[in-house]
């Protein structure tokens, strides 16, 4: 059942930008109208996302700040913070809004601009979405978190640094179809594993790069949609789902429990199963992380995601083509962006729009965005209008 | 594998963070065990993840435990110097978070808690575990 229609998208270059964070937005937000022949005097709310901005550049109270800066102030404006998962979680309640016709037409989107920081500072600041208490002591980072949990797959079903590395290989291959990609080149799984170690088993490039960027995406309900001038894609299910932080405390450290269960709910709601979905972007801030989520999404079975990929079957022309658009790998992650951009790529994926990174008869597509710890994970689901 | 699990104090079954803390300075991992229900957690809360209670008992774990997952950290935050693992050991039952600062570790390995390292969070030490090759 279609629950909301996306009628535009926008999203910036993800890589290195020095603009403002509204301006930054604003270069998602303002092409995200113009696909959708509307104007700010359209838009009834804006729901936004941003995480970690009050800790790297002093700024707080971004959502009437980017109104402001749009010329939409005087609407409601909400600001979602889940570490990486924030836009997603933005756009669930913006879903919600709109079935509920509390709003009619809602700009979503997310933005993390330019910090200035260095690496040591990005990585504590990245660490915060760990426990403060019980993990961070440890000094345990980003990286880190993820590799407890892939070191934990490695050791349960054997998946090896070879089979993550092609999850590197891969995204970098489509990363360098995509326009709009932080990175994007041929790699090979060798140039992979003799990179320098980050938290092992990840080498540099089986982590997702520190990215500027803004996606956005103009949200209306099933029956206004075809009053708008773009191509509509429905929203059929969104899951969401939540585990224990810490880490110690989740029941099992390979399933992904957060993720299980969004994609229950989102596949429940769209009517849909695992067997339905023609490609997935799912949330590869490590390498090991796609293997996770494809697992959890149920595309495979478990302790099969490794040599799913291997295989070629989640290329771009394997049998589920997973992150078409480069992921978070390639594509990059500026963290408060990366939900609304796997929104961004679904729609333009399912109208046909892709380019040269276009997957064939994709209708039925499935974004995996996790935040956090892996304690936060939604699961939205999209059709082509039929 | 260590001492079977005890209650270390019946009276006081509010086990906060500044207590967690404390208790690890002085050398003793502890958790909770839910008063109702048995389930036991490596860290405070106030409510019983499996069954609701709000009683949950302080308890002594031993200081053995096996290796569930472990990572070497090369990157590591600013404040940090490179050059540890950070592991989860479960420990008489629950899992705790560490590191191992001489040696590497493996997955299954058993380790001892026998240290605690400090870090400064906004000029406040806080402690974690350390644990050693056995």
């Amino acid at each position: 059942m279609t629950r909301a229609s996306v009628v535009g998208v926008g999203m910036t270059e993800f890589g290195v930008h020095d603009s403002p964070l509204s301006e930054l937005f604003a270069d998602a937000a303002l092409p995200a109208l113009d696909d959708a022949g509307a104007s700010v005097d359209d838009v009834d709310a804006l729901y936004f996302g941003n995480a970690m901005s009050g800790m790297s550049e002093n700024d707080t109270h971004l959502a009437p700040k980017i109104a402001s800066y749009m010329g939409m102030s005087g609407i409601p404006c909400q600001r979602y913070e889940d570490a990486c998962a924030t836009s997603s979680n933005a756009f669930k309640n913006a879903v919600e809004a709109v079935e509920n016709g509390i709003h009619d037409v809602v700009l979503v989107g997310g933005v993390t601009p330019e910090t200035g920081l260095d690496t040591p500072e990005m990585t504590r600041v990245f660490a915060s979405a760990s426990h403060r208490q019980y993990e961070q002591p440890a000094g345990l980072t980003f990286p880190g978190v993820f590799a407890l949990l892939t070191k934990r797959h490695m050791h349960e079903y054997g998946t090896t640094e070879e089979e993550l590395a092609e999850v590197a290989v891969k995204n970098h291959h489509n990363g360098g179809l995509n326009p709009r990609a932080h990175f994007g080149k041929e790699v090979s799984v060798d140039e992979v594993l003799d990179g320098v170690v980050v938290a092992d088993p990840f080498h540099l490039m089986d982590c997702c790069p520190f990215s500027d960027g803004a996606s956005a995406v103009v949200l209306t309900s099933e029956k206004n949609a075809d009053s708008f001038d773009g191509d509509a894609v429905d929203v059929t299910g969104v899951g969401h789902g939540t585990d224990e932080v810490p880490l110690s405390e989740k029941d099992d450290l390979t399933e992904t429990r957060a993720a299980r269960d969004a994609a229950s709910e989102a596949y429940q709601e769209a009517g849909i199963s695992a067997d339905d979905v023609d490609l997935a972007e799912v949330h590869d801030c490590f390498t090991g992380a796609e293997i996770l989520a494809i697992e959890a999404l149920g595309l495979f079975e478990d302790g099969e995601g490794g040599e799913a990929t291997a295989d070629g079957k989640t290329a771009l022309d394997g049998e589920l083509p997973v992150n078409p658009s480069g992921g978070l790998k390639a594509k990059g992650h500026p963290i408060g962006a990366t939900g609304t951009a796997q929104i961004v790529e679904l729609t333009e994926q399912i109208r046909g729009e892709a380019g040269e990174r276009q997957v064939d008869d994709a209708e039925i597509g499935v974004a995996h965005n996790l935040g956090g710890d892996s304690a936060t994970t939604l699961v939205t689901a999209m059709e082509a209008r039929q | 594998m260590s001492e079977a699990t005890e209650k270390t104090d019946e009276a006081e079954n509010e086990l906060g963070y500044e207590d967690w803390a404390e208790e690890l300075r002085d050398g003793r991992l502890v958790g909770v065990e839910c008063n109702d229900c048995g389930h036991l957690s490596g860290v405070p809360r106030a409510v019983c993840t499996d069954c609701g209670g709000r009683q949950l008992d302080e308890i002594e774990l031993g200081t053995e435990g096996e290796v569930v997952s472990e990572t070497s950290i090369n990157v590591p935050p600013v404040d940090f110097d490179r050059g540890y693992q950070v592991v989860i050991a479960e420990v008489d039952g629950v899992r705790v978070t560490g590191r191992v600062e001489d040696g590497k570790v493996d997955i299954g390995e058993v380790v001892e808690f026998d240290d605690v390292h400090e870090s400064s969070d906004h000029g406040k030490e806080r402690p974690s575990p350390v644990f050693s090759p056995k």
